[in-house]
């Protein structure tokens, strides 16, 4: 057993500094996670990452470790971002990014693919990113993004394709 | 494997947690309690009604009889007790 499947059963009993270190664990990758799916948008992205962290310190117990943690959180974090999409009527959240923004600073090419991905549809970003970015197997990623493994292989290969033709129309 | 798919496999870029952490945990406890506060004014709300409508009922009449007792008067005062002591416990958690 992990510490992380202890720090889990700790947090499933009410133990709140176990849950303080997955917090702490997770925090990186989930927001980025959603920096990604918000084209940047950090405050956007920060709101449903903490909403996501309190709706999971509430169902922790639902939590059945038939996989792992963090794609249990990711799963919530998809389902938060979808709600908060509805809510706002932007179709799609994300396309529409704050052009102030920038994407953590990094190298060009990797603004080129954060600026080429935020002109994707959210779920082949998202699905882009759990398969090649996250490391998740599709069936894995499929489970995440609560979507049949058949249209989450179509969301990576139409994403691929569509980034691939965005990226070549960005190189001069 | 081709160059975008190496660079679609980079991991996500660290996110530096500036006090991100101690928010959602502060966000957490302040939620928990205010659950447990409403909790209380509920179950507060439910014994005065109780309180206020019991007297009127046979329940309570039949319920009144022996609590005049001396037995009925030290089981009522350490049921109040009781109540208080939960009540003031639950209060003092965090």
């Amino acid at each position: 057993m992990t510490d992380e499947d202890l720090a889990v059963q700790r947090a499933a009993a009410g133990d709140a500094a176990a849950f303080d270190s997955l917090v702490r664990l997770h925090q990186s990758q989930l927001r980025g996670f959603l920096l990604r799916l918000t084209a940047g948008r950090h405050a956007l992205a920060d709101d449903l990452a903490q909403e996501t962290f309190l709706e999971a310190w509430r169902k922790i117990a639902q939590f059945r470790g038939d996989g792992a943690f963090a794609g249990w959180l990711l799963r919530i974090a998809w389902s938060r971002y979808l709600m908060e999409a509805r809510r706002r009527k932007l179709e799609p959240l994300g396309e529409d990014g704050d052009p102030s923004h920038d994407p953590r600073g990094a190298h060009a090419i990797r603004l080129d693919l954060e600026s080429a991905m935020a002109r994707l549809a959210p779920p082949e970003r998202a699905a882009l990113t759990a398969c090649y970015a996250l490391g998740f197997s599709h069936p894995e990623a499929a489970r995440i993004l609560n979507m049949p493994l058949g249209t989450l292989k179509s969301h990576v290969l139409r994403g691929r394709e569509k980034l691939q033709a965005l990226m070549q129309e960005a190189t001069p | 494997m081709n160059d975008l798919d190496a660079l679609l496999s980079q991991p996500l870029p660290p996110v530096p947690d500036k006090g991100f952490s101690n928010r959602v945990m502060a966000e957490m406890q302040l939620r928990q309690l205010r659950r447990e506060r409403f909790r209380n004014e509920v179950l507060m709300g439910l014994v005065v009604l109780m309180v206020m409508i019991l007297p009127f009922t046979g329940a309570g009449r039949m319920l009144a009889a022996p609590a005049f007792t001396q037995f009925g008067i030290i089981l009522s005062g350490l049921a109040l007790g009781a109540v208080l002591v939960l009540s003031a416990r639950n209060s003092a958690r965090p």
